[in-house]
């Protein structure tokens, strides 16, 4: 991913993950631990994460998410470069592409697509 | 989640060089690699992970002439390439380390029930198409563009498809000659058209990314076979998450 100052360029991290998000109401376990007792190992043959290993690198907000942002149709996005990378997400046959500039800028988008609600970052 | 909507946003904070969610309903802390919740009032939950696909705008616009855009923040905005271009590997340290490739090699990563495999890009664009069993599950790792790939389950009602590419650049598998869009993972022509094949979410990341969260990760590079071993029909839809 991608940057040019280094504050930002810190957010930025290690991945182009093509990932949305859903809420979903399994998997609540609601604990607390001392700083390095294991915090999330529910997902499956992942490393345990331990609560020092979260470190702060900008501040909070200091990239903004956009919540139920403005789209175009296609047909009016001349801007949008042919070779472009975007995020593709389909959903009850609604689709909605996310340039990676965009994403890049902005890490989340909170939207409802096709009637659910999501996340989509990366 | 449980019923309340939460909105995400950036924390500032990276686990493991990548991206730390919060939500502004109980300011819970959520890894965007997992979808789970590290740290406040939700931690332990999970988001349930929805398919999404990477791919050129030209490729998705032709698969979804109706789609609509995400604009530019402002005109003939680009990705900030630097980051992916030079030989830096996060910003902080890495936990862990694998020679098996460069750390800024990309991979599309895919996890089944407790396990996780990781698939090099450059042998997925090389092939356009592998075929694989893993956990249980026939999959499919289709290329979508010079540096993206999409993922699908290969079987169809009690059927498992093998794909190729033509000397032309169609897909089609094996089984039946129908011709296949890698990027929708619909038939387009032959005796399965208008079949779709169920798309498995997937994540694309540098490796060494990959590699810290997942360290027994499996990883095919393209060399040696990718066999095909599972029984037909077998591994559940809901085996996959």
């Amino acid at each position: 991913m991608r940057t040019r100052v280094a504050a930002i360029a810190a957010l930025i991290g290690v991945l182009g993950a093509a990932v949305v998000m859903v809420g979903s109401p399994n998997g609540h376990q609601i604990s607390r631990k001392p700083a390095d007792a294991i915090i999330q190992s529910v997902v499956p043959s992942a490393d345990p994460i331990r609560a020092d290993e979260i470190v702060t690198v900008i501040p909070q907000d200091a990239k903004t998410a956009l919540v139920d942002p403005g789209y175009l149709a296609a047909a009016r996005a001349p801007d949008i470069q042919p070779s472009e990378e975007v995020i593709g997400v389909v959903i009850n046959g609604d689709a909605r592409a996310f340039p990676m500039a965009t994403l890049n800028v902005h890490e989340i988008v909170d939207d409802v697509i096709g009637g659910q609600a999501v996340a989509v970052t990366w | 989640m449980n019923g309340r909507t939460l909105t995400f946003g950036v924390s500032g904070k990276l686990i493991r060089n990548s991206l730390v969610m919060y939500d502004r309903e109980t300011h819970s802390l959520w890894s965007h690699l997992t979808g789970g919740a590290i740290d406040g009032p939700l931690t332990g939950a999970l988001l349930q992970m929805l398919p999404a696909t990477q791919t050129t705008w030209a490729n998705w616009l032709r698969a979804y002439p109706g789609t609509k855009v995400l604009p530019h923040d402002y005109p003939g905005q680009t990705d900030g390439l630097r980051y992916f271009t030079s030989q830096a590997a996060g910003i902080r340290g890495r936990l862990h380390d694998d020679n098996r490739l460069p750390a800024k090699a990309k991979v599309i990563g895919v996890r089944v029930l407790d396990q996780a495999k990781a698939y090099a890009m450059t042998a997925i664009v090389r092939a356009k198409v592998a075929n694989d069993a893993f956990a249980d599950v026939n999959l499919v790792i289709f290329a979508t563009g010079p540096d993206s790939a999409s993922v699908f389950r290969r079987d169809l009602s009690s059927q498992t498809l093998t794909f190729e590419a033509s000397a032309g650049g169609m897909i089609t598998d094996r089984e039946t000659g129908s011709g296949w869009d890698p990027l929708t993972g619909k038939a387009i022509c032959g005796a399965l058209m208008g079949s779709s094949l169920t798309p498995i979410d997937a994540t694309t990341s540098f490796w060494f990314g990959w590699f810290d969260f997942f360290p027994e990760t499996a990883l095919y590079t393209g060399q040696g076979p990718v066999t095909p071993r599972v029984p037909r029909g077998r591994a559940p839809v809901e085996a996959l998450r």
